[in-house]
């Protein structure tokens, strides 16, 4: 547990002082929501699952700036090679990674939401903090765990290929379908104000993916950044 | 500086702490090592030699773990490199001509950071000595990414003695370093060699022999010559030219 905190307090702090993916994360994000409301013509009377897809590509686009960067700020000086010689599980040093790249992503949507609110719900009726804004963010948080679980694994298989920025996008969508679609329907679910009994299955489907994900990333990731001696 | 490093535990030399037997590590068809046989004893310091693209960084990232030999078998403390890594991790520490630092980190955090992973007692007083030794203690809360490469090259270095490694390999740890710079190193590796089983590879010639214990050539991944015996610098030049063929041959 210890070595997972060493990991996440040093990327954390690496981010803190470079400020290379934060602030990137957010203008490209403020600017993919704009362009989405101008091709909306800033009509108010989008449907909720349309509403709820924008929201989710634009979560999934400027967390994919800062998966991508995980492992690359790794890279530079080799410094990923010297975490390597250590004496602790892979899986440690994945779960701190995932740790640092979820509270990266999740800070970043904190940020984002309000302006998803402005673009895209400023006249919703009915929108409440308890009902809606609440349940709308834990979904947010559990559709996250399973994408930057994904997100941080494939981070580190890309960062070693020449197509590196290309190659992650490529790894990660087809993979992270299930997540977020199930992500869509329950956030538009929640939007148009059904209860929890509704979307609950969904829900427990989006825990499901959350725990495989993790599991397994953590489990695989030793055989993915070991040297396979051929 | 002496005090520090003349800290550091005593240690009998005689058991046999490094090994490569009929070592073999391909890369696709591309054939790097090709039945490497070394041993280094407990203490012993050797110097491996060879040209460019000779294999000895592959030889030193296999002994320090970083990747898998393809054939034979190689040990180190008497761990498998390839089923007991985690072992043989705790006892050593690794240099390369890469700083593996974090730019954006300080220098005493680098050090801390790493520190933290082996559970060094009294850290704070590992780290402040350490950095006191290579006389960057002065430069602590700088960023890495302003220091000169030289004093990053000093940190990187430092930092690897953190947990007080038994065996260390280093891999062209004399690359980019200027004189003082230089000088620095070989006078801790001078201090280090009295207890720790060492390793290098190295084109510098002089520093590699005066240094060393024993030494290896390496040419197209085959130990082309070994001896117990450290030659002088002008028998070990014909010694190279004679066994060193690259360029020779496709």
């Amino acid at each position: 547990m210890k070595e997972i905190l060493l990991i996440f307090r040093k990327d954390l702090l690496v981010e803190w002082r470079s400020k290379q993916i934060f602030p990137t994360m957010l203008i490209f994000s403020l600017l993919l929501l704009l362009i989405f409301n101008v091709a909306f013509e800033f009509r108010s009377d989008i449907d909720f699952h349309t509403i709820s897809a924008v929201v989710w590509i634009t979560f999934i686009f400027s967390g994919l700036l800062a998966l991508g960067r995980s492992f690359s700020l790794e890279k530079e000086n080799n410094a990923f090679s010297f975490l390597l010689l250590i004496p602790v599980s892979r899986s440690y040093i994945y779960l701190g990674k995932l740790l640092s790249n979820l509270v990266m992503v999740i800070v970043s949507e904190i940020f984002i939401l309000p302006l998803f609110l402005l673009f895209f719900l400023f006249d919703a009726k009915g929108l409440s903090l308890m009902d809606t804004i609440l349940p709308f963010l834990g979904v947010t948080v559990l559709g996250t765990i399973g994408f930057v679980s994904l997100g941080t694994f494939f981070s580190s298989m890309a960062v070693n290929t020449k197509l590196r920025d290309m190659m992650l996008p490529l790894l990660v969508f087809p993979l992270i379908i299930p997540v977020i679609i199930t992500s869509v329907g329950v956030c538009s679910s929640i939007l148009e104000g059904r209860p929890l009994g509704y979307y609950a299955f969904s829900l427990q489907i989006l825990v499901c993916f959350d725990i495989i994900f993790v599991l397994l990333c953590s489990l695989l990731f030793e055989y993915l950044i070991e040297d396979s001696g051929d | 500086m002496r005090n520090f490093w003349e800290k550091q535990s005593d240690m009998q030399r005689g058991a046999l702490e490094i090994e490569a037997r009929q070592l073999e590590k391909q890369f696709g068809f591309f054939s790097v090592l090709r039945g490497v046989d070394l041993n280094v004893f407990k203490g012993e310091f050797l110097t491996i030699f060879g040209p460019n693209g000779a294999g000895k960084s592959t030889l030193l990232s296999i002994f320090s773990t970083f990747i898998k030999p393809s054939g034979g078998e190689a040990l180190v403390a008497g761990f498998d490199v390839f089923r007991e890594k985690q072992q043989i991790r705790k006892l050593i520490g690794f240099v390369s001509h890469h700083t593996m630092l974090y730019e954006n980190l300080t220098a005493w955090e680098n050090i801390q950071f790493i520190g933290a992973f082996y559970d060094v007692p009294d850290l704070k007083d590992r780290c402040s000595d350490i950095l006191h030794s290579i006389g960057l203690y002065s430069k602590k809360d700088l960023p890495v990414s302003t220091l000169s490469f030289g004093m990053r090259q000093r940190l990187a270095i430092a930092r690897t003695f953190i947990h007080d490694p038994q065996i260390l390999f280093l891999d062209e740890p004399y690359s980019g370093l200027d004189y003082r710079g230089a000088s620095l190193l070989t006078s801790i590796l001078d201090l280090m060699k009295m207890d720790k089983t060492i390793v290098m590879t190295t084109h510098n010639i002089y520093e590699g022999l005066s240094l060393c214990d024993k030494i290896a050539i390496l040419d197209q991944g085959e130990v082309v010559y070994k001896s117990d015996q450290k030659p002088s610098g002008n028998e070990f030049q014909d010694i190279y030219l004679s066994c060193v063929r690259s360029g020779d041959r496709k």
